[in-house]
């Protein structure tokens, strides 16, 4: 069995070594499935294990890479996918006990593109039951229990990609995919100490995940480091003719080797004082003290005034409501784990549709205010969260009060962000710094999150699990 | 370009985010009108301040809470000029 510092390694050193055939891909994806095996039940990170496929991958990796042909960074190396994505033959829960015995007979585009650059899929991850469509007042909505946070298990992992925050910081896999409608990518990154890269809408295909808002769903790499979501970005993005929002063009991601020189960024003004925690709140000023130094210019940037959140909740509620119009009616809503849940979903049936389109024409006017705001910076910044990690049995209501216009505003938007860890608050539990770019433009936010990784150690830093 | 109403202030929209919960996908509204079965009428765990909650509260708090979140939406003035920003593309 590999070491587990070798497990730790990023993505891009571990393809350097299988490419040199220092490691063989068949024994990285041994060593993970043991390590995910032992410690994935103790963090309630797994939906199931994928061994059998996670083996087949595996050989054929190793017989194209003895045979001469390199697929690129990706081949050989170990994931685990969020249990929202549909896999062939293998059950896809949702999270969620209604469909506990649900089977695709396909992959998911996500799926069959890492498949294509010879990704080990090695784990459906446990996640909050429907990505939490319906919202959800414990951390105990999923299946599989209340996702465990390997910095704390008595604290949560974030939602609703918590398998995926949990097993990418535990170096369970190698790198993770999870799904962000509003904060689900973002969360347990920021939890869990890892890094997350929320893609432009319309960057990767949804085709095969299950959906929460037709016009917000994002699908997005969970790493240990900007590097290797910028990797994993680039095997995904394009277009797909099963997903017409899907984007045309490629993304090629390069590693920028310079500073931040001429880079502008705006600061969006956060209210610590009223909503989060003095040592967080330290933590994100000594990360904007980071990005400074390496020459940033950074300015205020006020968000344009509008009801962010409010317009947020409307267009979820009604989408997920309509998606999820068979549960409500055959009654199977009341098996969901979380009764806030149920009660959410059905209440999104109530929204009428001039409210809909209402709130979809304010969520116009801010995108054309949003394009201005993006002629004076680069990119934005803000704490991914004002606060860490919550105690696993915490009325999330509560936790989550009064968190900020850029999180609502930059998934109507449909804007890229990455948040990255940058230190650490109350407990010893990580807090994180989110980086948001214009739409399209991952180049920029990965840039300048790369620089402060460059800067920085906090992204290499591991839980004591 | 139409401004938002009146009323409006940085001060009462954190409010208002406050009302209708946040990230990660949020509180959510819900309806009064279904009917509540006994075993949807046991309590969910308790929460952190001790109280337990039955399905019947979630949806009062829920169709509460849906309510608030609309109120800014249906105060939100608009010119006749602004359409929906739907984001779905016609494709051939």
């Amino acid at each position: 069995m590999l070491s587990e510092d070798t497990l730790y390694l990023p993505v891009a050193e571990l393809a350097k070594k299988i490419q040199a055939r220092q490691i063989s891909p068949v024994e990285l994806a041994e060593s993970y499935l043991a390590r995910l095996e032992r410690l994935g039940p103790k963090l309630n990170a797994v939906a199931a294990v994928t061994r059998e496929r996670a083996r087949e991958e595996a050989r054929a990796a190793e017989r194209e890479i003895a045979a001469g042909y390199y697929r690129g960074p990706l081949h050989g190396i170990p994931y685990g996918a969020k249990d929202l994505l549909a896999t062939r033959g293998i059950p896809t829960t949702w999270g969620a006990p209604p469909y506990r015995n649900q089977v695709f007979d396909y992959d998911a585009t996500v799926i069959e593109r890492l498949s294509t650059a010879g990704a080990v899929l090695i784990a459906k991850l446990a996640m909050v039951e429907l990505a939490g469509s319906g919202g959800y007042r414990f951390a105990s909505a999923s299946a599989t229990g209340p996702g465990l946070n390997p910095w704390n298990t008595g604290t949560w992992s974030g939602g609703s990609s918590s398998g995926s925050g949990a097993a990418t910081a535990a170096a369970l896999v190698a790198f993770s995919i999870g799904s962000e409608t509003w904060g689900s990518i973002l969360t347990p990154a920021s939890f869990c100490g890892v890094t997350g890269l929320r893609p432009t809408y319309g960057r990767i295909s949804r085709y095969g995940a299950m959906a929460v808002s037709w016009t917000m769903d994002k699908l997005g790499p969970m790493c240990r480091s900007a590097d290797d979501c910028g990797l994993v970005l680039a095997a995904l993005a394009g277009h797909d003719p099963s997903d017409p929002s899907t984007l045309p063009g490629n993304f090629h991601y390069q590693p920028f080797p310079g500073d931040l020189r001429n880079t502008r960024i705006g600061v969006v003004a956060e209210d610590f004082a009223a909503n989060g925690e003095p040592e967080v709140e330290r933590a994100y000023a000594a990360a904007l003290e980071v990005l400074r130094g390496l020459g940033a210019e950074l300015a205020p940037a006020p968000l344009p005034a509008f009801p962010y959140a409010p317009v947020a909740e409307t267009v979820i509620s009604a989408e997920a409501s309509a998606f999820f119009e068979e549960l409500i009616k055959t009654g199977k809503v009341q098996e969901l784990v979380d009764v806030a849940q149920q009660a959410g979903i059905e209440a999104g049936t109530q929204v009428k549709a001039v409210d809909y389109l209402k709130a979809m024409r304010v969520r116009a006017l801010m995108q054309a205010e949003f394009a201005k705001l993006f002629e004076r910076f680069h990119v934005l910044v803000a704490p991914s969260l004002l606060f860490v990690a919550s105690p696993i049995e915490a009325d999330l209501n509560t936790v989550f009060k009064g968190s900020s216009g850029i999180g609502a505003a930059g998934n109507l938007l449909g804007l890229p962000a990455v948040s990255v860890p940058c230190g650490f608050g109350k407990n010893n539990l990580p807090a994180g710094l989110s980086i948001v770019g214009k739409p399209l433009d991952e180049a920029a936010v990965l840039r300048v999150a790369r620089a402060y990784q460059q800067a920085t150690d906090w992204h290499t830093r591991r839980p004591p699990i | 370009m139409k401004k938002r109403s009146p009323g409006l202030s940085r001060r009462k929209f954190v409010g208002t985010l406050a009302a209708v919960g946040a990230l990660p996908v949020l509180g959510r509204a819900s309806i009064l009108s279904a009917a509540t079965s006994p075993a949807q009428a046991a309590p969910q765990a308790p929460t952190s301040s001790g109280q337990a909650r039955t399905l019947e509260q979630e949806r009062r708090e829920a169709l509460e809470n849906l309510e608030k979140a609309l109120k800014p939406i249906r105060d939100f003035s608009l010119s006749v000029e602004v359409e929906p920003a739907f984001i779905f593309r016609a494709r051939r």
